[in-house]
């Protein structure tokens, strides 16, 4: 992860490599919490990282959870203890 | 009534023993009803959330008290409009592939059910939780 210093009102603008329009991310204010601004091509969505993730999480638990692969992993543990 | 499963076949549930998330499954908005379904074989802290409306879609859920981790989640504030009064019970959703080392739950997203009112919803915690908590340490199988 690229880690970049920044005072209040400054600004990071990020440019996709294939021509993309730019990303603009303005920090607005620091306190307790950053407030941040970000400006974006129309079409960009933009996400909560704990909100993306959990989506992410979810679809791939309704999609790979087994009951055959629970069994199995409640088996070993049980020949752990 | 009767219902469909994934991996139960079909069953008979009662009505009341439906809940319906106030708050949804993120990424699953459209599904609102579910039940909660054991296996005696398995034990009481794992559960499966099956959806009463589309029989192929259910999730397994753990129950992070009987993690090898300290969990003593705080619900964010407005959690109980979502859930009406009551004592909530707290379970992860878990992602249990084939390779069953690589199991994880997510413990910054709970599922958290009121029996009393049977409503429920799925919370992101403020607190500092990992999203993919291994169930197993790596190694040891």
């Amino acid at each position: 992860m690229l880690v970049i210093s920044r005072k209040q009102g400054d600004s990071v603008i990020i440019e996709p490599e294939n021509g993309g329009e730019p990303i603009e991310i303005k920090i607005i204010s620091i306190d307790n919490q950053v407030k941040i601004g970000i400006d974006a091509p129309h079409g960009c969505k933009i996400w909560r990282d704990e909100l993306y993730k959990t989506i992410e999480i979810n679809r791939s638990a309704a999609e790979i959870s087994s009951a055959e692969a629970l069994r199995s992993l409640v088996a070993k543990n049980k020949s752990g203890d | 009534m009767i219902i469909s499963t994934r991996d139960f076949g079909e069953i008979e549930i009662p009505k009341e023993s439906i809940y319906r998330f106030s708050q949804p499954i993120f990424g699953f908005e459209e599904y609102t009803d579910y039940v909660v379904l054991h296996d005696e074989e398995i034990g009481d802290d794992i559960v499966w959330l099956q959806s009463v409306q589309n029989s192929s879609l259910c999730f397994i859920m753990m129950d992070p008290g009987g993690l090898n981790t300290e969990f003593s989640p705080e619900l964010p504030s407005g959690s109980e409009e979502l859930l009406g009064e009551g004592v909530y019970l707290c379970w992860a959703i878990a992602v249990i592939p084939q390779n069953t080392k690589d199991s994880t739950v997510n413990l910054k997203s709970p599922v958290f059910l009121n029996p009393s009112s049977h409503l429920a919803a799925q919370i992101i915690l403020e607190g500092d939780y990992p999203v993919r908590f291994p169930l197993m340490d790596g190694g040891n199988s």
